[in-house]
């Protein structure tokens, strides 16, 4: 559960270097997290981009924390769809070309636990991975997600629940393949 | 906690606090957002201002080209209806400068050339020569050619008025309707010498000049159709004049190889036969003067 700092939406409105910073702090990790799940190329420029626009627009922004949290991802969502819209352009490859990649990360167990169910939750298509990070991990509620992701509240049901699924029958694919690992001498 | 606890062994990671690593690179993304901020600010009313004087202008510019686009087909033809009525009125006037020697020139032309040339094939069989009769339509051509003018403008004057009250059976039989408006004009009209002033049933000459009379007999003939009452009679007397001077010609030649002594009657014979031939044209009575002032004139 993503901890709500006590952060005056006021004085980062009208431009407090301090409250901009405590902002970014707070949001910083679960967009960072959303971003990478979604297969952002550069995930560390993309949430700097959300953050410029952030602080463009911030003085314009009216609404408690919840809205500000809509507001971030649905600036993220539209960054990365543009990102990856790029990198598709330039590399002239599938994104999704990336998933077996993934699967070999977590197979040999490089990365800690969070790179794991990052790149876990990667390997789903990219609606049902948003939507399972937006929906559970950060707990959006579903209207929220719903307007981040410009899908109907039912769609978005849908989406996390064929999520979860994908994700259940991925790890009981990983304990075995880890099990297999493990047993071998 | 929440629904989604099950896969708190996956998830859990995920809802973690923000790792060292990933806010690395905290102190230069805020400096960003400082400075965005700011920037922003500061030009929030610039760009505000800016956006609303760009809306303006695109507005109007758009506008002013939608009309404009829209103009000719919009104002110049359905609601404003004298420009086009203006083109329409000069394209028209040229076409009738244009068109009227082209057309028309051919059509006034024949009967003209044709009408004194049968008159003199009559009077060449009973005495002159082919070539007399080729320099009278020469010189028919040169009386005949101004006078084209002259019939286009008798159109709208020939057509019979139906409201006219003049008596047709004062129409003078056999004649024009200029010899009926001028005997209208001359008091004439009624025959018995009368004043119009001492008669009230006199015929106004303006009823007479919007009357049918002559112009039935004469819309065969497009020479006489296309001339007006005065013209009319100036074109009779220059046939007259031509008449007479064809008959002159050859009883001139008839007169040299005659003898000198029959010269005395001879004269008097060729002066009462032009009058025998143009009494025998019962409507130009009294030519005889007219013609001689014609020919001195001509």
């Amino acid at each position: 559960m993503v901890r709500r700092p006590p952060i005056t939406l006021d004085a980062a409105r009208r431009g407090d270097r301090d409250a901009l910073a405590e902002l970014w702090r707070a949001h910083q990790a679960p967009l960072l997290r959303y971003l990478r799940a979604r297969r952002t190329q550069s995930p560390d420029d993309v949430a700097s981009q959300v953050w410029v626009d952030i602080a463009r627009s911030i003085d314009r922004f009216e609404g408690d924390d919840d809205d500000f949290r809509r507001w971030l991802f649905t600036i993220a969502h539209r960054r990365s769809v543009d990102e990856i819209r790029r990198s598709v352009r330039r590399s002239g490859l599938a994104v999704r070309a990336a998933d077996h990649a993934v699967g070999a990360d977590v197979e040999h167990d490089r990365y800690d636990a969070l790179d794991r169910a990052i790149a876990l939750v990667s390997t789903l298509p990219d609606n049902l991975g948003e939507a399972v990070m937006l929906r559970v991990v950060n707990d959006l509620p579903i209207a929220d997600v719903a307007a981040v992701m410009g899908t109907t509240e039912g769609n978005v049901r849908v989406l996390v629940h064929r999520g979860l699924a994908g994700l259940r029958r991925k790890m009981s694919v990983t304990d075995v393949a880890s099990r297999t690992m493990k047993s071998v001498p | 906690m929440n629904e989604f606890d099950d896969f708190d062994d996956l998830l859990g990671p995920l809802r973690t606090p923000a790792t060292p690593a990933e806010l690395a690179a905290e102190n230069d993304v805020v400096d960003l957002m400082a400075a965005a901020h700011h920037s922003s600010k500061g030009n929030t009313m610039f760009t505000s201002r800016r956006a609303r004087v760009a809306t303006l202008i695109a507005a109007g510019v758009i506008g002013f080209g939608g009309v404009a686009a829209a103009g000719p087909r919009v104002f110049d033809y359905q609601l404003l209806d004298e420009g086009p009525i203006v083109e329409v009125e000069v394209q028209d006037e040229v076409d009738n400068v244009v068109e009227e020697p082209a057309v028309e020139e051919p059509a006034v032309e024949e009967p003209v050339i044709e009408e004194p040339a049968v008159e003199e094939v009559v009077v060449q069989e009973a005495v002159v020569e082919e070539q007399n009769v080729v320099e009278e339509q020469n010189v028919v051509e040169e009386v005949e050619v101004p006078e084209e003018p002259a019939a286009v403008d008798t159109d709208e004057a020939l057509d019979p008025d139906p409201t006219t009250d003049f008596d047709e059976t004062l129409c003078i039989p056999g004649g024009n309707h200029g010899k009926t408006v001028s005997a209208v004009a001359r008091g004439l009209a009624l025959g018995d010498g009368r004043d119009r002033d001492e008669n009230p049933d006199y015929p106004s000459v303006t009823d007479a000049a919007h009357s049918s009379c002559g112009k039935t007999v004469t819309a065969d003939v497009e020479t006489d159709v296309e001339t007006d009452d005065d013209e009319a009679d100036d074109e009779a007397d220059d046939k007259a004049d031509l008449a007479t001077a064809v008959e002159e010609v050859p009883q001139q030649e008839t007169e040299d190889l005659e003898e000198t002594d029959l010269e005395e009657t001879d004269s008097e014979e060729t002066d009462s036969e032009a009058p025998q031939k143009q009494h025998g044209r019962p409507d130009k009575p009294g030519k005889p003067e007219q013609a001689g002032k014609g020919r001195s004139d001509k």
